[in-house]
């Protein structure tokens, strides 16, 4: 029998320290310096090594590269065979202050897939900072330029904030130009440290979202993930058209998340990076104690698990975005509503619900003024 | 600006209505952009070359032979 297991990919803490203070971090560790050691690695390697399957590993933080090259290529050591054969690939998000030419050669031998966090333009960067508060910026621009001269690939990681909220065309022609492979946003949150909400309020986010989409609309020559998730579910509706009602499908990954130590928590990242009371009660298992697969395994019932898949069959009977959401994310209804078993959260809306609502009044005052230049004789496309 | 949407059967309407125009700006990006049939979680669309995880995208179940499993690997937004 294939042990096939509740997960396709890992993610890895290799360290806690960030040499950034941005204003928005949710990591309350990200002064502190733990490291993983190669016992983890080993130990998680082994666990993969009994799966038939391919499984990612996404290497995270803190930011990943302050563990320095030497410790890092220790760590991956025991990934090299699987590698080789296809049973893992890498992937990791990092800041991107800290890339060298060095870094290069290692993601280009061991064929990482890379993701940098950036917020746009030197303005609209400005909440990425050092611990001293200088902009992080420059050192983000050379390591991308550095990545460029060695072909390697990146995408882009944002994280809409009230310093680029109100400018979405410079914010597109930024990374539309910066030549990235995609771009992925994330909008401000209350999560983990950071649970001061920064008040981005909803109208300022439909007033981005549609910005972007027009922006894009104009010009498309980069991915966006949400509006490639939101036009690609917006099509298959169209092309279900009235055949068939809600799609029946649904059930989400377990979403392993090892911290330095070995500690394991299931469904959402974030839950490792609580402070230490609270991150007790999410931990179920450690790696040096246990395969991988057999902890995730023996922990779907447990109690948070339990929680968000009542929660997400709840989303399913009263949202109207349900087939395109999937029931939201857990971490966001622990620390917005305090229950891992509720249902909407400040994430559905902003980078779910708002989205889709916002392709279609854009589509929607198309349509109007087409209808009235046809009215008025005029048939000259202007949008 | 349209008021919050209470139902999908509302959403669905919503979206029938603008569908030619939608259909229009999909079919019109060029393919390495284009977004992929959204045909459930997990149920294997193409394979994104770069950071398919970290973009919170599925990609090909099929690469090693092993059955789509019921559950989505889309759900993410590490970051």
């Amino acid at each position: 029998m294939k042990n096939v297991p509740l997960f396709r990919h890992i993610i890895l803490q290799p360290i806690t320290v960030c040499n950034l203070n941005c204003r928005y971090c949710y990591l309350p560790d990200r002064d502190k310096v733990e490291r993983m050691t190669r016992e983890i690695t080993d130990a998680v390697a082994k666990s993969i090594e009994a799966l038939d399957c391919s499984i990612c590993l996404v290497w995270h933080g803190g930011e990943p590269l302050a563990i320095g090259i030497k410790t890092f290529q220790e760590l991956i050591e025991p990934f090299r065979e699987l590698r080789i054969k296809q049973k893992i690939r890498h992937s990791i998000q990092t800041n991107g202050t800290l890339i060298s030419q060095q870094w290069c050669d290692f993601f280009k031998e061991e064929k990482f897939e890379i993701g940098v966090s950036l917020d746009g333009n030197e303005f609209q960067n400005s909440e990425r900072v050092t611990i001293t508060g200088i902009p992080a910026f420059p050192k983000i621009m050379n390591s991308i330029e550095l990545l460029k001269r060695n072909n390697l690939p990146f995408s882009v990681l944002a994280t809409v904030n009230p310093k680029n909220i109100s400018d979405p065309n410079a914010f597109y022609d930024f990374f539309s130009s910066l030549k990235c492979d995609s771009l992925s946003i994330n909008v401000e949150e209350r999560e983990g440290f950071n649970r001061d909400s920064c008040g981005l309020k909803k109208g300022e986010l439909k007033r981005f979202w549609k910005g972007l989409f027009k922006a894009w609309r104009k010009n498309p020559v980069i991915k966006i993930r949400e509006l490639d998730m939101a036009l690609g579910w917006i099509n298959s509706v169209i092309s279900r058209g009235k055949k068939e009602g809600e799609k029946k499908y649904y059930a989400r990954g377990f979403w392993p998340t090892v911290a330095f130590n070995g500690d394991v928590v299931i469904i959402s990242p974030e839950f490792i990076s609580t402070n230490e009371s609270e991150r007790q009660q999410f931990i179920v298992g450690n790696v040096i104690e246990k395969p991988l697969h057999q902890i995730v395994s023996e922990s779907q019932n447990v109690w948070y698990a339990k929680e968000f898949f009542a929660g997400v069959a709840n989303c399913r009977r009263i949202c109207a975005y349900y087939e395109f959401c999937g029931g939201g994310q857990a971490s966001n209804k622990y620390f917005e509503l305090g229950d891992i078993a509720g249902t909407e959260t400040a994430h559905c809306q902003n980078t779910r619900q708002l989205v889709v609502d916002s392709i279609l009044e854009v589509f929607e005052s198309i349509k109007l003024l087409l209808h009235k230049q046809q009215k008025g004789g005029i048939y000259a496309r202007t949008y | 600006m349209q008021e919050h949407i209470k139902t999908s059967s509302e959403l669905k309407e919503r979206i029938v209505k603008v569908a030619s125009l939608a259909i229009e700006t999909i079919s019109s990006l060029p393919d390495k952009i284009k977004p992929c049939l959204f045909t459930g979680f997990g149920s294997g669309r193409p394979k994104k070359r770069n950071s398919a995880v970290l973009l919170g995208w599925s990609y090909d179940w099929s690469d090693k032979g092993d059955n789509p499993p019921p559950w989505s690997d889309w759900g993410d937004k590490t970051g």
